[in-house]
């Protein structure tokens, strides 16, 4: 069975690509009709998703001016809080007037649930930064961004978990660190995980989980429930803003079930946009786009990246899984079997900055995007692991395994498939037709039909562009028109970019998958400059 | 958010279940239309190309604003006219039958003027025009002598003597002159008070370069002269059977290089010639006797039957043509043999893929690339297209527009045809000088040849100006010659 789910979607996606390249050359009447339907679901689904991704966006900038510091102190002394928030005079501004009407909507269920959060003073952060080859500079600017935020310092406990493999200079550069900035935290942890622990692989999740044990027995001692403590794990380079925590706090006390739920802000790559060649920048714009679009359906969403969640939940499951590479989603889904499917994935309307990978040289920035996107899309990898907790578990709702099962495939053979056959297959009828073909109505109009559906989502692309130009962050230097021009002429390389950069990746996961061939964890190429 | 998403998804996906039958069927080809009693119908669809381009297209009795290139889609099935009307161009049209579903496709129409234009490049009287193949010089004959031989180079439209100034054999009469296809060399035979002689021309040197080659020509007058590239290390001279190498480094000859042969062809170094029913060969620079067999059997006997001459033609790296004396047309790709008697010439496209090969009634074309018909009991292979069979004295053809049209002579006047096309009578251009020759450059998009009055040297537009490389290639050789030392 974990066999035939591993096989699944690798060989979805190839016969996918092959048999309409295969149809092309035999049946190309057959080849363009089955174009011409597939152009036409993609492009309406295009709309569709820019329509959320402007809304998430719209979300984004009504919650960037929100005083959650505020909403949280408010929370402190919760019936007084919601009777002010009742007869508060409505704002001018509609941002304001929205974002005040969806908290107070929040407030009245949670009043009505009765499940109202423990005080924001008893509300412990645990912060686990996995590293191993990540160079000081790196971690330190992770950790500068989180003593920023203020409010909560007294509250935080950073662990920074390094690999027992690391290098010494790493483990030094550590050590300085945790000195340096011990005395603005509650702790500040040194973690060392020993290589080759029975039962785990070398991967990011061994670390964090054998980081967060550790911390579990610091909780311990110091008799402070779990179920007061988020767990947030960061990549090395995360950045996150001075309202991070603040608005992370919010949401958990604000949650309904804040102990079935992990927390997602949406990731962008702006530590270092500016400094690395365009088309890494475009790809990681889209994978932020991505991500906001998910954010509009938290129905459907899953851990990505650095993410938080309930600590008495991670400990339940388990913690993080030790043998997987995607431990990020692998969280998720384990909480979500565990749970009998009552868990979920709340959005947060914040955002945290990473790295986008920076390997020096330009080709060697292509070739880290690339493994970065194949790790990535090694999250396939929970698609078995799912099916196979879906059919056990009986508490799950066949719609709900449904529901998730479907997109989970769905997701991963979009993402390896569609660029392909968006970028050359739906050409091929009109290439590899033969006289009989070429003499046809459909020949003719196939190719009208192609053209004007790309010219549809070329407007689509226009809307994402400009969206993208208005979330990215100031320039730190001042760039000529030309320049300026060229960066948002550098979203039409998306096809290319689509193709090697993000298919491509996705279908070596797949293959390799499919074929047993096994992925190491590979630490991305970032620096700091 | 998640009530929002529900309507979205579903209006979505209810737009999809709606637009995509309708625009299938439409892609095929179906309409709603009130002319059917069912209310709506398949249709077909016309498309054009035409050079020039940006012509207006009528069908039936309806003038369509598109213009060329264009699809005029949504045809009920039935007869059409239609009509291409490009004012100063001659009118196109055809009856065409549309058929549900399918396309009619006229692809590359050329429209040619109502009146070419029409260049005098030389005003002087010319006898004769040979074309030297597969280069870019043509030499005209103004009188008998080799004095009177010009050479014009229609790349930039210069001309010059044949011969430099004080040349012995200004005076000497012209005989024949032997050319090889891509070659800018040419061997000249005249008649000189002296006896025979045999001239060697570069015609590619700024100044012409002539030298006397007659020493080498003991045998007498070849029946076949073959050499390769435009400098040549050799000549191969064919004395009735026999096959005579002349080294003209060495100024030497080697008579007998090959005996008792039927014909014989030159590629990539190597000689193939065809001795009885074996086809052999040796290197150019081989000694007598080193000749390798390269085929024999039963198959090339009954090919090759009695013992007729031929003339082999590599006109690519895997295809052969054989001309034989009585006009038999062979190649060595199925169904091997083509024409039994009667062809007089034959001309190859610039990808060498087909052959308008033309005998004195009649001109077609032979395309090696065709397709195979899936329904085709027997394998036939590719089969000669005869695109006019009324001729009287057809003498040349060339191809015209990426073959897909032919220009050929016919008892002195040129008409063009399109291929494909047997039923459209050829349009008739221009007349030419009585027996003279003209020559068509696709590159210049231009008809050369000898006006029948005077016989001055003109030149016609055949392809409008401005899709040609003429003008392109002249500047270039401008800068060329400008880097130059």
């Amino acid at each position: 069975m974990q066999r035939f789910f591993e096989t699944l979607p690798g060989l979805t996606s190839w016969t996918l690509i092959l048999g309409l390249v295969a149809l092309s050359v035999w049946m190309p009447l057959v080849a363009a009709i089955v174009v011409i339907a597939f152009m036409l679901a993609w492009v309406l689904r295009l709309f569709y998703l820019t329509i959320f991704l402007f809304l998430s966006y719209v979300r984004l900038s009504i919650e960037k001016e929100t005083d959650w510091l505020g909403r949280i102190r408010g929370m402190d002394r919760f019936k007084d809080y919601l009777e002010e928030t009742r007869k508060a005079r409505r704002e001018k501004d509609w941002f304001k007037r929205i974002s005040h009407w969806a908290h107070r909507k929040d407030m009245e269920q949670l009043s009505h649930a009765g499940n109202i959060a423990p005080r924001s003073s008893e509300i412990f952060h645990l912060v686990v930064v996995p590293v191993v080859k990540e160079s000081p500079l790196v971690v330190e600017a992770n950790i500068l961004s989180i003593a920023h935020n203020k409010a909560f310092l007294r509250q935080t406990i950073i662990v920074l978990a390094v690999e027992g493999r690391a290098e010494q200079s790493v483990k030094e550069g550590m050590t300085q660190i945790a000195n340096q900035y011990r005395d603005q935290f509650m702790e500040f942890l040194v973690v060392e995980h020993p290589d080759g622990l029975p039962g785990e692989a070398r991967v990011k999740g061994a670390n964090t989980s054998y980081a967060a044990r550790t911390a579990a027995k610091f909780f311990e001692e110091k008799k402070i429930p779990f179920e007061n403590v988020i767990v947030s794990c960061f990549d090395a380079d995360t950045v996150v803003g001075p309202d991070y925590f603040a608005c992370l706090t919010y949401c958990f006390m604000n949650c309904l079930d804040r102990h079935r739920a992990s927390f997602q802000p949406i990731p962008v790559f702006h530590n270092n946009i500016w400094d690395v060649p365009g088309f890494a920048r475009v790809i990681e714009t889209g994978s932020s786009f991505f991500q906001l679009i998910e954010t509009t359906d938290p129905e459907r969403l899953v851990t990505f990246s650095s993410h938080s969640m309930s600590f008495k939940a991670l400990v339940d499951v388990g913690y993080w899984s030790a043998d997987m590479i995607s431990e990020d989603s692998g969280i998720f889904w384990k909480s979500y079997i565990h749970f009998d499917g009552q868990y979920q994935v709340v959005p947060m309307p914040v955002t945290l900055s990473m790295d986008i990978v920076a390997a020096g040289s330009w080709w060697g920035s292509v070739v880290s995007l690339y493994k970065q996107k194949r790790r990535w899309a090694w999250g396939v990898e929970n698609f078995p692991l799912v099916m196979r907790g879906f059919l056990a578990n009986k508490k799950i709702s066949f719609y709900n395994k449904l529901r998730h099962g479907f997109k989970l495939f769905e997701g991963q053979v979009t993402w390896a498939a569609l660029p392909f056959l968006l970028t050359f297959v739906g050409w091929l009828p009109a290439i590899s037709a033969g006289n009989e073909f070429s003499s046809t109505v459909l020949y003719y109009n196939a190719g009208r039909f192609t053209q004007a559906i790309f010219g549809l989502s070329t407007i689509a692309l226009l809307g994402t562009i400009i969206m993208s130009l208005r979330l990215l962050p100031e320039k730190k230097k001042k760039f000529s028109f030309f320049w300026n021009l060229v960066h948002g002429l550098e979203w039409f390389l998306v096809p290319f970019i689509l193709v090697f950069l993000s298919a491509m990746p996705a279908l070596d996961a797949q293959t390799r998958l499919m074929l047993n061939k096994r992925m190491e964890f590979w630490v991305s190429d970032k620096r700091k400059i | 958010m998640k009530i929002l998403r529900k309507i979205l998804f579903y209006l979505f996906l209810t737009a999809y279940l709606i637009l995509c039958p309708l625009i299938i069927l439409y892609a095929l080809g179906y309409i709603f239309t009130p002319k059917v009693e069912e209310g709506f119908a398949k249709t077909g669809l016309v498309h054009i190309e035409t050079l020039p381009a940006s012509a207006p297209i009528s069908i039936g009795n309806r003038r369509y604003t598109e213009k060329t290139p264009a699809t005029i889609r949504n045809l009920l099935s039935g007869r059409y006219d239609v009509k291409v009307l490009l004012p100063r161009y001659r009118p196109w049209e055809r009856k065409v039958e549309v058929e549900p579903g399918k396309a009619v496709n006229f692809e590359k129409i050329l429209l040619m003027p109502q009146k070419l234009k029409i260049q005098t490049l030389i005003a002087s009287t010319f006898q004769d025009l040979w074309p030297v193949p597969k280069t870019r010089y043509l030499v005209l004959k103004g009188g008998e002598t080799l004095g009177d031989l010009k050479i014009f180079e229609w790349r930039n439209g210069t001309v010059r003597s044949m011969l430099p100034e004080g040349s012995p054999f200004m005076a000497a009469r012209c005989v024949r002159i032997f050319t090889v296809k891509g070659s800018s060399f040419v061997l000249i035979q005249a008649k000189a008070p002296s006896g025979m002689k045999f001239l060697g021309c570069q015609l590619d040197k700024d100044k012409p370069e002539v030298e006397d080659l007659s020493v080498l020509f003991e045998k007498g007058e070849p029946q076949e002269v073959l050499w390769e590239g435009s400098r040549p290390d050799y000549l191969f001279a064919r004395y009735g059977q026999d096959l005579s190498r002349f080294d003209l480094e060495k100024m030497s000859a080697l008579p007998d290089f090959l005996t008792k042969i039927r014909g014989f062809g030159l590629f990539k170094g190597k000689v193939y010639a065809l001795c009885g029913s074996l086809i052999v060969r040796l290197g150019s620079n081989a000694k007598r006797g080193e000749e390798a067999l390269v085929e024999k059997g039963i198959f090339l006997e009954n090919l090759f039957r009695g013992d007729e001459k031929y003339q082999i033609d590599f006109i690519s790296n895997n295809k052969i043509c054989f001309l034989g004396e009585r006009g038999e047309f062979f190649s060595n790709v199925l169904p091997y043999r083509f024409v039994d008697g009667g062809v007089s010439g034959y001309q190859t496209d610039s990808d060498s893929r087909k052959v308008a090969l033309w005998q004195k009634e009649r001109v077609g074309v032979l395309d090696f690339e065709r397709p195979e018909h899936k329904k085709e009991f027997f394998e036939r292979g590719p089969e000669i297209d005869w695109v006019f069979e009324k001729g009287k004295s057809i003498r040349q053809a060339y191809f015209v527009y990426d073959a897909a049209y032919l220009l050929f002579c016919d008892e002195d006047k040129i008409f063009l045809a399109r291929v494909g096309e047997r039923d459209i009578p050829p349009e008739k251009l221009v007349r030419v000088r009585e027996q003279s020759g003209f020559f068509y450059s696709e590159k210049t998009g231009k008809l050369y040849y000898l006006e029948p009055s005077r016989g001055e040297f003109v030149a016609a537009d055949i392809l409008p100006e401005g899709i040609t490389f003429s003008g392109v290639i002249s500047e270039l050789e401008k800068g060329t010659q400008e880097v130059l030392p």
